[in-house]
């Protein structure tokens, strides 16, 4: 009688067992699923702040050009604009190539601003160049970047 | 058979129930293995994909940073002379082979700007008035600015090809010869 009884209340256990170790499993895969999930946007993330970042550095190189091309109009552009007159400096950023936008293979607007700081008249040239990128992706979603890039100059008069 | 049942009523029954527990076992394991393979599967396309960016930010960063004049200029450029640029096909880290191509074309410049008329009375350089600004002018320059657009694309499986595409500038800040 013994016997029977410990069979009869082992009866079912199988199926139990199985049937935690299925969800056991099926917890695990369901975790591995929202990780694979979560993962899948950061793609295109990676992809977008690249592209901005590239073309950011770049734009910065024409700020940094025309400011090499141009320092005294800059320079008294900048001081006007501290005085009150911003006219000269915004007609100094404006140019399509310093805030414009690229239409492919990209689709981004960028703008650019110059700032001087510590300056000494004619003696340190501190000027700090931002961009600014708008970027967006395929999937209609917007991205900002700001690159800054600081040149530190001295200025000599030509002989 | 007939006597081992009446004994042992349970014995049979258990062994279904293990068969059965064997085959939904299984059942459940075909999904979710097949899902390991996808999801490994999916892993080394997101690896491929993010060396891909690698790649084209590596690229990106060195041209903007490598004299001008060695800049070459022309569409779907596969040949770079000067190490280490490397264009054409590149092997990853991860063994896949990367196509990098550079579009590199000349932009012409040309910035507005007000100039200062320095020989009015009573200019100073501290405060310059409105009334001392002369414009807008123009300045034109050309062979100082080029438009790089790199492509790197990649083989996935099947004929898929993605590809991923940046674009940048390089300007000639050394023009006048000083350090840039």
């Amino acid at each position: 009688m013994t016997g029977i009884a410990t069979h009869t209340g082992r009866r079912g256990m199988a199926i139990v067992v199985v049937l935690t170790l299925c969800l056991a499993i099926f917890i695990l895969g369901a975790s591995y699923i929202k990780t694979v999930q979560q993962q899948k946007p950061v793609n295109p993330l990676l992809l977008a702040f690249a592209q901005a970042d590239i073309l950011a550095q770049g734009v910065t190189q024409i700020a940094a050009l025309k400011f090499k091309e141009l320092p005294g109009p800059f320079y008294y552009s900048y001081i006007a604009s501290r005085r009150g007159t911003t006219t000269f400096l915004d007609a100094f950023k404006r140019d399509t190539l310093l805030a414009g936008t690229v239409a492919s293979p990209l689709n981004a607007v960028f703008s650019t601003e110059y700032s001087m700081f510590s300056s000494k008249m004619y003696q340190d040239m501190n000027l700090k160049i931002s961009v600014a990128v708008n970027l967006t992706t395929r999937d209609g979603k917007n991205y900002s970047r700001l690159v800054e890039h600081t040149i530190n100059g001295i200025r000599q008069r030509a002989n | 058979m007939r006597m081992m049942r009446g004994r042992y009523p349970g014995r049979g029954v258990t062994l279904i129930e293990i068969m059965l527990a064997l085959f939904i076992m299984a059942s459940a394991m075909l999904p979710i293995a097949s899902l390991m393979g996808y999801g490994g599967r999916a892993t080394l396309k997101d690896n491929r994909h993010i060396v891909g960016i690698q790649l084209l930010q590596q690229t990106a960063t060195l041209l903007l940073q490598a004299p001008y004049r060695d800049i070459p200029t022309g569409t779907d450029l596969a040949v770079y002379a000067t190490p280490p640029i490397a264009l054409g096909n590149v092997t990853g880290p991860n063994g896949a082979v990367y196509r990098v191509l550079l579009t590199s074309e000349l932009v012409p410049v040309s910035f507005s700007y007000y100039s200062v008329n320095v020989q009015n009375a009573g200019f100073s350089e501290a405060a310059p008035r409105p009334t001392d600004f002369v414009g807008p002018n123009t300045l034109n320059l050309a062979n100082c600015l080029k438009r790089l657009t790199i492509r790197v694309s990649w083989q996935e499986q099947g004929t898929v090809r993605p590809e991923i595409t940046c674009v940048t500038y390089r300007a000639d800040l050394n023009r006048r010869g000083s350090a840039s």
